[in-house]
C-alpha cells in the first residue's frame, strides 16, 4: 500500500477527515505519496503517523515519543509541524511523552515529570523558569528527575 | 455495521492476499498441466484437482490471520475507530471472495463429469447446482478456520482446542453410526427419487454451514476484541 492509498484508506474511518488539509500537511512534510509504506524510513513513517493522526483535527492529539530515533533535521520538521498546527492558546491540545528533554523546551507549555511510576512534578514551563532563572530547562528537568542531583558539567579548559 | 468501513477493510484484506491467491491459481494450472501430461485427462481428475485446490483456497485468509502478529496487520486495524465485528465481517467476506473462483472451477469440473453419464442431469444444471454447494463448502471451511485462528494462536491450539477437536472427530462418527441406513446405496436411490430429497439435503447442509459460520464469526469477533499487540512490536 502506498502512502497515498494508506491515507485514502483511513478517510473511511474518520467522518471529520479533511482531505485538503491532509494534502497540504503531507506536502508541507514532504511525504512521498507514491512510495510504499513498508519501504519508508523511520522518520518518514513518523511524519505519516502525524499526518494520519492530525488529518481529522482531533481536539486532543496524543503523541508517544514522536521524535524518538529521528535525525535532527526530521526531528525539527516534526516539531515545527506540531507547533504550526497547534499554536499557543489554541483550542486544541497536544499531549506528548518524551525522554528527550530538549523537545520539552521546544514544544511544551506544561510539564508532568514521571519517574518510578509516580508524578515528580506538574508545572508550567513559566513556573519552572521562574524558580531557577539561571538554569536551562533541560537542567531543571534533569534535577527533578534525579531528585536535585545537578548534571555533570564539563569545565572549559579544566 | 459501517458499510464504507467494511468495504475498505475487505479491499485491504483482498489486497493483502492477492499474491497468495495468484500463486494458488497458478499452482492449480500447473498441477492440472502435470496431470494432463501424465495422461490423467479425465473429467474426474479435473474435478478432484479443483476440489482439492478449492479447500486450499479456503486456507488463504486463515493463514493470513496466523501472520497477523508477524506483519502487525491486526495491531493496525484494531487501532482504527471501528468495531471488531466489522473487521471480522471483512475477513469472512474475503474468504467468500477468494474461494469463489475455485467453486466455479469445481462446478465446471462436476458438470464435465456429469456430461460423461447419459442418465445424469444436463451439465448446465449440474454446474448451476454444484456452484453454490461448492462455494458454501469452501467458504464454511475457511470461516471455521478464520474463527479458530482469530480466537487462538497456533501455539495455544496445541492445547485444549485441538484435543476437543480430535475427541469430537473420534466420538461423533461412532455416535452417528447407528443413525446411518444399513444399505446406503438403496437409501440414496430412494432419497434422490423424490425432488424433496436433494432439497432437504441442501437445506440441512446450509443450516449446518450457517450455524458453523455464526459460531466461527463469534469466535473471530471475540479473538479480535481480545487482541493485544506484542509490546516488543512498538
Amino acid at each position: 500500500m502506498t502512502v497515498g492509498e494508506h491515507l485514502a484508506f483511513l478517510t473511511q474511518f474518520y467522518p471529520t477527515w479533511d482531505a485538503a488539509y491532509t494534502g497540504d500537511l503531507a506536502r508541507r512534510l514532504g511525504l512521498p505519496l507514491g512510495d510504499k509504506v513498508g519501504t519508508l524510513s523511520k522518520g518518514t513513517k513518523v511524519k505519516l503517523a502525524f499526518v494520519a493522526a492530525e488529518a481529522f483535527r482531533p481536539p486532543v492529539l496524543l503523541l508517544d515519543e514522536p521524535t524518538s530515533g529521528l535525525d535532527p533535521v526530521v526531528r525539527r520538521e516534526v516539531i515545527d509541524a506540531i507547533l504550526e498546527r497547534f499554536p499557543d492558546a489554541g483550542s486544541r491540545l497536544v499531549v506528548f511523552s518524551t525522554h528527550i528533554l530538549e523537545d520539552v523546551e521546544g514544544l511544551a507549555e506544561r510539564v508532568v515529570v514521571l519517574a518510578d511510576g509516580a508524578v515528580r512534578r506538574d508545572a508550567t514551563i513559566a513556573e519552572l523558569r521562574r524558580e531557577q532563572p539561571d538554569e536551562t530547562l533541560s537542567n531543571i528537568l534533569y534535577g527533578i528527575l534525579t531528585n536535585g542531583t545537578p548534571p555533570t558539567r564539563r569545565v572549559a579548559g579544566g | 455495521m459501517e458499510r464504507r468501513q467494511l468495504a475498505a477493510l475487505l479491499a485491504v484484506e483482498l489486497r493483502r492476499q492477492r499474491r497468495v491467491t495468484a500463486r494458488l491459481l497458478l499452482s492449480t494450472a500447473v498441477i492440472a498441466g502435470v496431470f494432463w501430461l501424465a495422461g490423467k485427462r479425465g473429467p474426474d481428475t479435473g474435478f478432484a484437482i479443483a476440489l482439492g485446490m478449492g479447500f486450499g483456497a479456503a486456507l488463504i485468509v486463515p493463514v493470513g490471520v496466523t501472520k497477523d502478529r508477524l506483519e502487525g496487520t491486526l495491531a493496525f486495524l484494531t487501532g482504527l475507530p471501528t468495531r471488531p465485528s466489522t473487521i471480522a465481517a471483512a475477513r469472512f467476506a474475503a474468504v467468500a471472495v477468494t474461494t469463489l473462483p475455485w467453486a466455479v472451477v469445481a462446478a465446471g469440473g462436476l458438470a464435465w463429469v456429469a456430461a460423461a453419464f447419459q442418465e445424469a442431469p444436463p451439465p448446465g444444471w449440474v454446474a448451476l447446482g454444484a456452484l453454490p454447494l461448492a462455494w458454501v463448502a469452501f467458504t464454511t471451511v475457511g470461516w471455521i478456520l478464520t474463527g479458530v485462528f482469530s480466537r487462538w494462536d497456533l501455539a495455544q491450539l496445541l492445547g485444549v482446542p485441538i484435543v476437543v477437536a480430535v475427541i469430537a472427530l473420534l466420538v461423533l462418527p461412532r455416535l452417528a453410526g447407528p443413525l446411518l441406513p444399513a444399505d446406503p446405496a438403496a437409501w440414496f436411490d430412494t432419497f434422490f427419487a423424490s425432488p424433496w430429497g436433494p432439497l432437504a439435503m441442501a437445506g440441512a447442509a446450509l443450516l449446518v454451514a450457517a450455524a458453523a459460520g455464526a459460531a466461527a464469526f463469534g469466535l473471530a469477533v471475540h479473538g479480535i476484541a481480545m487482541y493485544r499487540p506484542d509490546p516488543a512490536s512498538f
